[in-house]
């Protein structure tokens, strides 16, 4: 695609306050923060070093040099700040404000419901705060989350509701099986603060975070965890649009991680068909196990 | 594109940004670099600088610059509204980087990538929370864009619209006054202008184009509007089913269901409402043998002939 003038007079007018809060970056940086190569940058600063304000004597121009691939502004003019947010941006940011605050335990919550309240009252107040509005769909966000925690190997920090207690603490776990059964999920985790493996009910899970600590390798790992099991499914089906950072791909086949066999076999049931687990067999014969006993139940009560 | 046009339109911008007065034509001809050729030539150069900086979202104030002589019109860009003069502490901006991050991979990409450069660009540095590493969330929807636009700038939009339960589109003019994220889907809540009521559209049903090239501030959202209000009044589903479970057991088909009535020592008959007949299809496979659809019967076919499927692939 060929840039217009235009696009590239916006990148420009951006650099220049980029620049002057990054005093001694390099052109490497730059041009990965701006989406450009190297040359691209290079252009767009000797052309930058051509513009000013009127009159144009050396001290109404912009004031740039490179040396040794290392970029230094001395003198911006009138471009130090960057541009303003339009409304539509502004409008995005509190989307994206209001996505953060659905996924952060409520302890945090606050500092980001302010900022949003601020972004509506200096940008778009002409949309009223509440005009956005985000809920997700917890209990699969919460499970996209875990097996994120599972996957990277990271520690998770929960708030958890005690409902026979009814107290709520606050801990880290490191999972080591989803247990879908059929009136709730089980996670099984080791737990810091009890120092021991707990099984936690996903729906007293007030919040889930992953946080950048390396999981407690669980001692006992039983034959199932970790296994790899065999897909075979359109790239249509739900299942597999939900999980898609979660497969590998070669060719026809999909290879999953199974944390849990139960959850992969009640997975394949629900699709109807359209997903079929190839192997390993234990799973697979589970499917068809299941199924046929669920045929049953139609042919004696026709 | 040549570079000498990209030139013109930054000397342009910082020149119509530094003077506090209007700049008139003739001054900008005479003293912003890059205007040359016949005064026919450079009145077609500056319409054309002066559409696009505008097209990038840079205003332009226009005012007479004499009362006695109002063919001479003045230019200036206002700085207010042009730079970023609001003060952000570096906690603040690091939780904007966070959560423009946060749906960075999605349609709006490009513009939280314009968003965090400039972020970055801010006199103080953001302090990004370390202590969490959030999952990316998918926030794409066709058509998210241009209602977030139309909404910023209220402009009505019209568009094809599909009820559920119907298979025919419908023309809606609506004034957009809230968006939502609503467990999975993407909401407009707007004043129907047709029906003079407001209505909750789930944009996946939006089925054409949206047109929003309406006048902008066409109308006055509420200050007390709340997007919620309305969301929470949709009803949960239209696909109705019998199902019989185990006794004990499918906590999540018992929340869902409207009634419950005992059968057997074995057995309960759940009256459930579901969003339509896949949802109904998955959420009773998924418990395989333990719930048994009784109603409809096209739901029991459809049922039966998954599990068929199920077993011969499986088998």
């Amino acid at each position: 695609m060929v840039e217009t003038a235009a696009a590239r007079a916006i990148r420009l007018i951006d650099l220049v306050p980029y620049l002057h809060n990054h005093p001694g970056i390099s052109l490497k940086e730059v041009a990965e923060e701006f989406g450009v190569t190297v040359p691209e940058i290079v252009k767009d600063l000797d052309l930058l070093f051509m513009c000013g304000l009127p009159g144009y004597t050396p001290l109404e121009l912009i004031d740039l040099s490179i040396h040794d691939g290392i970029v230094s502004l001395r003198e911006p003019q009138n471009l130090d700040s960057p541009r303003r947010f339009s409304q539509t941006e502004a409008l995005i940011i509190r989307v994206a404000l209001a996505a953060l605050e659905e996924l952060l335990p409520d302890s945090k919550r606050v500092k980001v419901s302010e900022l949003r309240e601020k972004f509506t009252r200096l940008f778009t107040h002409q949309v009223p705060n509440e005009a956005i509005y985000f809920e997700s769909d917890a209990e699969r966000t919460k499970l996209r989350v875990i097996s994120d925690s599972m996957v990277q190997g990271k520690k998770l920090f929960i708030t958890y509701m005690n409902p026979t207690k009814s107290q709520v603490t606050e801990r880290k776990i490191s999972v080591t099986a989803v247990i879908p059964e059929s009136n709730r999920t089980l996670i099984e985790a080791w737990c810091d603060l009890s120092s021991g493996v707990r099984t936690f009910n996903l729906a007293n899970m007030k919040s889930v975070n992953l946080i950048d600590e390396d999981s407690v390798r669980a001692t006992a790992m039983d034959e199932e965890a970790n296994s790899k099991a065999t897909l075979r499914s359109s790239d249509e089906s739900r299942f597999i649009k939900e999980n898609a950072s979660q497969l590998e791909k070669h060719g026809n086949q999909i290879l999953i991680d199974v944390f849990q066999d139960e959850w992969l076999v009640r997975s394949a049931l629900a699709e109807g068909g359209d997903l079929v687990v190839e192997s390993p067999d234990r799973i697979r014969s589970r499917v068809a196990l299941l199924a046929e006993e669920s045929l049953k139940n139609y042919s004696r009560n026709p | 594109m040549s570079s000498a046009k990209t030139e013109r339109l930054v000397n342009l911008t910082m020149a119509l940004l530094g003077t506090k007065r209007f700049m008139t034509k003739s001054e900008i001809f005479r003293r912003v670099a890059g205007y040359s050729g016949t005064s026919e030539t450079k009145e077609r150069m500056f319409e054309r600088d002066k559409d696009d900086l505008r097209t990038l979202g840079i205003e332009i104030e226009v005012a007479s610059h004499d009362p006695l002589f109002e063919d001479e019109v003045g230019y200036r860009i206002r700085a207010e509204l042009f730079q970023l003069r609001e003060k952000f502490d570096s906690e603040e901006l690091g939780l904007v980087s966070l959560a423009l991050g946060l749906i960075g991979g999605s349609e709006l990409g490009e513009t939280t990538h314009s968003l965090s450069r400039r972020i970055n660009s801010l006199a103080v540095s953001p302090i990004t929370p370390e202590e969490f590493r959030l999952s990316e969330i998918d926030i794409t929807e066709e058509g998210l864009t241009e209602l977030l636009k139309a909404l910023s700038e209220r402009r009505s939009v019209t568009f094809q619209y599909r009820k559920e339960g119907t298979s025919k589109d419908e023309d809606r003019r609506v004034n957009p006054l809230g968006l939502s994220a609503w467990r999975g889907g993407w909401y407009l809540v707007g004043e129907d202008l047709d029906r003079d009521d407001v209505r909750v559209f789930k944009l996946s049903r939006i089925s054409s184009r949206i047109d929003a090239s309406s006048p902008s501030n066409a109308y006055v959202i509420p200050e007390d509007f709340s997007a919620k209000d309305y969301l929470v009044m949709l009803k949960p589903g239209e696909y109705s089913v019998a199902v019989r479970v185990r006794r004990a057991l499918a906590l999540n088909l018992r929340n869902l269901a409207e009634t419950v009535t005992q059968l057997d020592d074995d057995w309960d008959l759940l009256k459930v409402n579901f969003k339509n007949r896949e949802q109904a299809l998955r959420e009773i496979l998924w418990m395989g043998p333990d719930a048994v659809v009784e109603e409809p019967a096209e739901l029991r076919l459809a049922l039966v002939e998954s599990l068929k499927k199920l077993v011969t692939s499986h088998g």
